[in-house]
């Protein structure tokens, strides 16, 4: 809660000061937010205990335990590096620089909501805190054409998919007469009058859920909108959003609809199966960078589904946490890269990279490291993420995880695509050859992401055990 | 005045507000025009309405009708900033057609 408040009075302070002239301040105020943001919630995590006790008057609405706290601290910290980032990114804004950095703050307030539910309420509160900005952010260009698409076609879809997951919450609440978590796992274990009812119920709300986190079939809008938003803001959908998603998908599901886990955990599973099996196939034909990472994206909502499968192995919330972990710090560095690259050499598609291992050996070093990490390469920290993962389900669906590691395979080969070009393809024309400036902001972010990815890579179990 | 609410059975709000929200899904997925998928998708979400209103007065509960308020000042807040997207969008193409708009498919 602590952490909720500091990064909502920060973006309320982001606002004011992008009234004035001077532009410079901005930046270091929503990093300190978010430094400090970071600080509580590993001070609450230390002593989650007192952190309980300390909120207990909300935990009606609101329950800050140890997932809500770890899986903060997941979400703020790649806040954190993207904000980083984002000299480089937003250096074109003037006017709207303060409002751009208000919108990804009060968007991260909607994310904690979403980690830290225990009514549904605050569920449907927080999804829309955190989507409502960002429909704003997709089309904060408002001269380009496929910013603006991007941004209708991501209200669309995120407007529909409230609707439908609304009327989901709407028929459990008419069986359970309860919005709590708690009190809806009691009614449904002592049987509810109109079981069909509920069951259309928790499917409409896994459907509006899977809209949100971008699982197929309900994925055909992630590609477009990640392609058409501007580089950072699609690496917030990426990481930010996709850790808020999974984590309410998971606590929701975990705790309300456990008892009848028989009835939508097959659904799922063919979700799963479907997910990665067509994006890692389509991705392997993207020569468009955030086209491919939008493919690659929806392909990791594919493994991350597998916890949610496996709800009732102990590890599964640490094992979810874990990878999401490694998948953000991942995307954001490459995204960094990407950012910097296209911008000087405009252009979007892979081509971008070619040469890169020559005129900037660091950026090229960043790039390779988190997409092996992605493709979960043995020694690094994707791979344990993976391996967590895919040992907590194995017992349940063993098919879903053969099936898991195939894909993982498949997407090894999009992956090398950019580290080839990067490494093997030689620069041809003259833009090509010139080297990368790198500003200090992306330096700084990209040399953080690779400490904590080599962290995580050296001590996986030490942060495992965090939650 | 329960009972004469309750003279109605709930399977007929239910059945009710299922057609309503199925027009509404049905609009979403059919209609060209953006502002018409707009009042589609606010069709769903008062269909929802409707039912938690109804289930709410049927369960004795005041939590459905607090739930009925946070949708409305919610759809109020998508709707400002969905009709502001539809502006800028209509500002550079000079149109509200959805189908138009498919310069990011490859």
């Amino acid at each position: 809660m602590t952490a909720l408040l500091i990064l909502f009075f920060t973006a309320l302070v982001t606002l004011f000061a992008g009234l004035s002239k001077s532009k410079t301040a901005l930046q270091p105020i929503v990093l300190t937010g978010c430094a400090l943001a970071i600080g509580s919630l590993a001070f609450d995590l230390y002593d989650y205990q007192g952190s309980l006790q300390r909120w207990a008057d909300l935990s009606n609405m609101l329950r800050f335990d140890s997932f809500s706290l770890s899986f903060g601290l997941v979400a703020v910290i790649s806040s954190f590096l993207i904000i980083a980032l984002s000299g480089y990114a937003f250096r074109d804004l003037n006017q709207s620089l303060g409002d751009n950095y208000g919108l990804i703050l009060f968007s991260l307030c909607g994310a904690l909501c979403m980690l830290s539910f225990t009514n549904i309420v605050m569920l449907f509160l927080g999804i829309e805190i955190l989507s409502i900005p960002l429909y704003v952010l997709a089309g904060s260009r408002r001269s380009q054409p496929k910013g603006n698409e991007a941004a209708l076609k991501y209200f669309l879809m995120g407007a529909f998919a409230t609707g439908i997951l609304l009327f989901g919450i709407t028929l459990v609440y008419g069986n359970t007469a309860s919005f709590d978590l708690a009190s809806i796992s009691r009614s449904i274990e002592n049987g509810v009058s109109s079981p069909i009812m509920l069951h259309v119920g928790i499917a409409l709300i896994m459907i509006g859920l899977s809209f949100k986190v971008s699982a197929a079939p309900f994925h055909f809008w992630a590609p477009d909108v990640y392609t058409g938003s501007p580089s950072l803001v699609t690496s917030f959908m990426a990481t930010v959003v996709k850790t808020a998603g999974f984590a309410a998908f998971f606590r929701l599901f975990s705790t309300a609809f456990a008892s009848v886990e028989s009835t939508w955990s097959f659904p799922l599973a063919i979700i799963a199966a479907l997910t990665m099996t067509l994006a890692n196939t389509t991705a392997l034909f993207q020569s468009n960078f955030k086209r491919l990472m939008a493919y690659s994206s929806v392909a990791h909502a594919g493994y991350l589904l597998l916890a949610i499968l496996a709800i009732d192995n102990a590890g599964a919330g640490n094992a979810l946490m874990f990878y999401l972990l490694t998948y953000s710090i991942a995307t954001i560095c490459a995204f960094g890269v990407f950012i910097l690259v296209s911008g000087q050499k405009r252009d979007n598609s892979i081509e971008a990279f070619n040469g890169l291992g020559k005129t900037n050996p660091f950026l090229a070093a960043v790039v390779s490291v988190s997409l092996l990490s992605l493709a979960g390469i043995p020694p690094l920290a994707g791979f344990f993420g993976k391996y967590f993962l895919f040992t907590v389900v194995f017992e349940k669906y063993p098919w879903l995880v053969t099936l898991a590691v195939i894909n993982s395979a498949i997407s090894i080969y999009y992956y090398f695509k950019i580290i080839a070009a990067a490494y093997f393809t030689k620069a041809e024309t003259e833009l090509e050859n010139e080297k990368v400036v790198v500003s200090t902001g992306v330096r700084w972010a990209a040399i953080i992401g690779l400490v904590l990815m080599i962290m995580l890579t050296i001590m996986p179990g030490s942060v495992y055990t965090l939650m | 005045m329960l009972e004469i609410i309750r003279t109605i059975p709930i399977e007929h709000y239910v059945i009710y507000s299922s057609i309503l929200f199925a027009i509404g899904v049905f609009g979403v997925l059919v209609r060209r025009n953006a502002i018409v998928v707009l009042m589609c998708i606010e069709l769903m979400l008062n269909a929802v309405n409707l039912l938690l209103a109804a289930f709410s007065t049927y369960l004795s509960d005041a939590q459905g009708q607090i739930m009925v308020f946070f949708i409305m000042v919610v759809a109020a807040a998508e709707a400002a900033v969905g009709l502001g997207i539809l502006v800028m969008i209509y500002r550079n193409t000079k149109s509200t057609d959805i189908h138009l708009l498919d310069n990011l498919r490859n």
